[in-house]
C-alpha cells in the first residue's frame, strides 16, 4: 500500500511541475503571433535571447540584456548554447514552441545559424542577432554588429603610424579560427599591408590559459617581435602574463575590448591601445531596436553599428563602462 | 598473484624493461622533436624546453593522480572541472582578502573533498566511475561560472612566486611542483604497499577484496588523492595566469590529462600502467603543441595533427604492449 501511496504521490508530483513548468512558458501570449505584434504599441512583449557562451562578454552581454528589458518594461526568456551550434539550435527551436515575439541570438556561428532562422521564419517569430549579421538580411528583423573590420582596420592603421616605416615584427594571437575572429584579422592585415613584417599567426580559442602558452612560444620563435595584435582582452591579459614572466615589457600589445581590466592595463601603459566595444552597449542598442521595430517606431536602423572608440593612454578616462 | 609480483621484477631489472615498454611513444616522441628541431632553431634551446616544461607542469600533476586511479580501475572524468572550481575559488578567496597560504590550503582542501564526494558515490552507490564522474563534471562546470561569475578575476601580484617564481634562478617553481608530485606518486605506485593494492583491485577486484586488501578504503584514497591534486592544478593555474578566467580548465584539460595517460599506456580496465609512461604522454602532448605554434602550423590543421599524434600514438603503444 504504502508504495503504491508514493509512486501515486510522485506521478501527481510530475503532475503540477508540468502544469507549473508549461504556465511559466506561456507568458501572457496572444496565440496570433508576431504579425499582430507592430500593431497594438502598448501590448506586453517577450523577447527571447539565445546567448552563444559563457565567457566574459556573453555574461556583460546578457546582464545589459536583462537590465535594458526590465527598465523597458519586457518580458525576457534567455538560453545558453555554450559554442555548440546544434544547442543553438534546440535553444532557438524552444523559444519558437515558447511563442515569443521576437528571438534575439548571439550566434556562435554564422554559418550554422541558418537553419535557425529558416525555422524562426517559418513558424513567423522575427529573428534579431548580435554582434553579427553576414546573412540574407531580408530574412531576419534587424541586427546590431560590432563592425569587426574596422576594429581590425583602425588597429592596423594605428600600428603603422606609431611603427613610422620602422618595418617591425609583427605578431597575431587569434581567437577561434572562422567567423568574426577571421574577419577582423584580414582587415587587420590589410590596412598593415607590407609595411610590416608579420611573422607569427596562431589562434588560441578566446582562451587565457592558452593565450599565454601560444605567447611564450612566440617568444621563442620570435624574440625580435615588436607588436602583437591579440583578438580579445582576456586573451592579452594572458599574453601580457607571458611577457611579464619574460621581463618584455618593450612589446607593445594591441587588442579589442574595452573591459575594466583592459582600459586599466591601457592606463597603466601595459597595453598600447585597445578599442572599446562593449557587450554592454550592443545588448542596449539591440534591446531599444527590437522593441522599435516590433513596435513600428520610426527611425530604427535595421542594422544598426555600435559606436566603437580607439582606447589610448591619452583617452582612457572617456571609455565608456564595459559591463551593466 | 602476478600483479604482486610484478613490480618486485620491475624493480630488479631496471631500464631496459622501461625503455622497451614505452618504445612506441618514445618513438612519437623522437620522431616529433627531430623533426621540429631540424626546422626551427629554437626548438632545442634550453629556454624553450624550460617553457614547454612550464606549459605541461600541471598537466602533469592532474595526471599522475590519474594513473595511480586508472591503475586501480577507477576513473575521474571531473578533474579539469574540479581545477577549474579550485582556480575560481583561490581567485575570489584572494580578492576577498584571505591570505595566500590560507587561500591555497582551502582551494586544495576543497579539491580533495569534491574527490572524496566522487569516491563515495562510486563505492558506496557503485554508479560507474565514468558515468558518476561525467556527471560530477558537468555539475562542477556550472560551479566553476557561478563562482566567478562568468569573468574574469585579477589576483594582481599574489601567488607570483608560485606562478612566476624559479628555483635556483633557473627553474620555474610551478615545474618543481609537478616534479615532486610525480616522484611521490612514482615511489607510491612502486613501493607501498598503498601502491600495489591499487594494481591488485584493478587487476581484479573481487580477488583482492578476497586476499584481504581494502578495496572500498583505497578507492576512496584514491579519489580523494584525485580531487586533491586536480585541487592542486586549478592553484597551479590561477597562480600562472594570474588570474581566474571563464573557460580555464575544464573539459579542455581533462581531455588532455586522460590522453596523456591513456598514451602513457595505463590501461583503461586498470591493473596495468606506470608513471613514466604517463610521463613520456604529457611531454608528447606539450611537444606537439609547442611545435604547432613554433612551426606556425595553419589553425585549421592543428586538431588534425593532434588527432593523428594520439591515433599513431596509441597503435605504437598497443603494438608494442601486445608483444610483451
Amino acid at each position: 500500500m504504502s508504495a503504491f501511496g508514493t509512486r501515486r504521490t510522485r506521478s501527481l508530483l510530475a503532475v503540477a511541475l508540468l502544469a507549473v513548468v508549461t504556465a511559466g512558458c506561456s507568458v501572457e501570449k496572444t496565440p496570433a503571433g508576431s504579425a499582430s505584434a507592430s500593431a497594438d504599441p502598448a501590448r506586453q512583449l517577450t523577447l527571447g535571447f539565445v546567448n552563444g557562451n559563457t565567457i566574459e562578454f556573453h555574461t556583460c552581454l546578457q546582464r545589459s540584456i536583462e537590465a535594458r528589458t526590465t527598465s523597458a518594461g519586457v518580458e525576457l526568456l534567455t538560453a545558453n548554447s555554450a559554442m555548440d551550434p546544434a544547442k543553438e539550435l534546440a535553444n532557438i527551436d524552444d523559444m519558437i514552441s515558447k511563442q515569443v515575439d521576437a528571438i534575439i541570438v548571439q550566434t556562435v556561428n554564422i554559418d550554422s545559424l541558418e537553419g535557425g532562422i529558416a525555422r524562426a521564419n517559418r513558424a513567423n517569430i522575427p529573428i534579431f542577432l548580435t554582434s553579427v549579421a553576414s546573412v540574407d538580411q531580408s530574412k531576419i528583423l534587424g541586427a546590431v554588429i560590432t563592425d569587426v573590420k574596422k576594429v581590425g582596420r583602425e588597429l592596423g592603421e594605428w600600428l603603422i603610424k606609431d611603427d613610422a616605416g620602422g618595418k617591425s615584427s609583427v605578431a597575431v594571437v587569434g581567437g577561434a579560427p572562422g567567423a568574426a575572429a577571421d574577419l577582423m584579422n584580414n582587415a587587420f592585415k590589410e590596412a598593415v599591408g607590407g609595411q610590416v613584417k608579420l611573422v607569427f599567426d596562431q589562434p588560441a580559442f578566446w582562451q587565457r590559459a592558452k593565450a599565454q602558452e601560444v605567447a611564450e612560444n612566440l617568444l621563442q620563435a620570435h624574440p625580435t617581435v615588436k607588436y602583437v595584435f591579440v583578438h580579445n582582452e582576456d586573451m592579452a591579459l594572458g599574453v601580457l602574463a607571458a611577457f611579464k614572466a619574460a621581463n618584455r615589457s618593450d612589446i607593445k600589445i594591441l587588442t579589442n575590448g574595452g573591459s575594466p581590466a583592459g582600459v586599466k592595463a591601457v592606463v597603466s601603459g601595459e597595453f598600447a591601445v585597445t578599442v572599446s566595444n562593449t557587450p554592454r552597449s550592443v545588448g542596449e542598442l539591440a534591446i531599444d531596436n527590437v522593441v522599435g521595430l516590433l513596435r513600428g517606431k520610426t527611425g530604427v536602423k535595421k542594422i544598426d553599428t555600435v559606436k566603437d572608440i580607439l582606447i589610448t593612454r591619452d583617452n582612457a578616462d572617456q571609455a565608456p563602462p564595459y559591463c551593466a | 598473484m602476478t600483479t604482486a609480483v610484478e613490480p618486485r621484477r620491475r624493480l630488479g631489472v631496471t631500464v631496459h624493461p622501461g625503455l622497451v615498454r614505452h618504445g612506441g611513444v618514445l618513438a612519437v616522441l623522437l620522431i616529433i622533436g627531430t623533426f621540429t628541431a631540424l626546422r626551427s632553431d629554437v626548438f632545442l634551446t634550453g629556454p624553450n624546453l624550460l617553457n614547454v616544461s612550464r606549459q605541461i607542469a600541471v598537466v602533469a600533476v592532474l595526471a599522475a593522480g590519474l594513473t595511480l586511479l586508472m591503475t586501480a580501475g577507477g576513473i575521474d572524468f571531473s578533474l579539469g572541472a574540479i581545477a577549474a572550481v579550485t582556480h575560481g575559488v583561490t581567485a575570489q578567496l584572494i580578492t576577498a582578502g584571505a591570505a595566500d597560504w590560507l587561500a591555497v590550503t582551502l582551494a586544495v582542501g576543497l579539491g580533495a573533498l569534491i574527490g572524496l564526494v566522487n569516491g563515495t558515490v562510486v563505492t558506496l552507490f557503485r554508479v560507474t566511475p565514468f558515468v558518476a564522474t561525467l556527471a560530477s563534471s558537468t555539475i562542477l562546470s556550472g560551479a566553476a561560472l557561478l563562482i566567478i561569475e562568468g569573468q574574469s578575476i585579477s589576483i594582481g601580484e599574489h601567488l607570483a612566486g608560485l606562478g612566476f617564481g624559479e628555483v635556483f634562478g633557473v627553474i620555474p617553481a610551478l615545474v618543481v611542483i609537478a616534479v615532486v608530485v610525480c616522484l611521490a606518486i612514482g615511489c607510491v605506485m612502486r613501493w607501498t604497499a598503498f601502491g600495489r593494492n591499487a594494481f591488485a583491485i584493478g587487476g581484479n577486484e573481487r580477488a583482492a577484496r578476497l586476499s584481504g586488501i581494502p578495496v572500498v578504503r583505497t578507492k576512496l584514497l584514491l579519489y580523494t588523492l584525485g580531487g586533491l591534486l586536480a585541487g592542486l592544478g586549478g592553484v597551479m593555474l590561477v597562480a600562472r595566469l594570474g588570474a581566474a578566467s571563464p573557460g580555464t580548465g575544464g573539459l579542455h584539460l581533462e581531455l588532455t590529462v586522460v590522453a596523456a595517460v591513456v598514451i602513457g599506456g595505463t590501461a583503461l580496465h586498470g591493473g596495468s600502467g606506470t608513471l613514466v609512461g604517463t610521463i613520456l604522454g604529457v611531454l608528447l602532448l606539450g611537444v606537439v603543441a609547442n611545435s604547432l605554434n613554433l612551426l606556425q602550423i595553419n589553425p585549421y590543421y592543428q586538431d588534425i595533427a593532434l588527432g593523428a599524434v594520439l591515433m599513431v600514438a596509441a597503435v605504437a603503444n598497443h603494438l608494442r604492449s601486445r608483444r610483451h
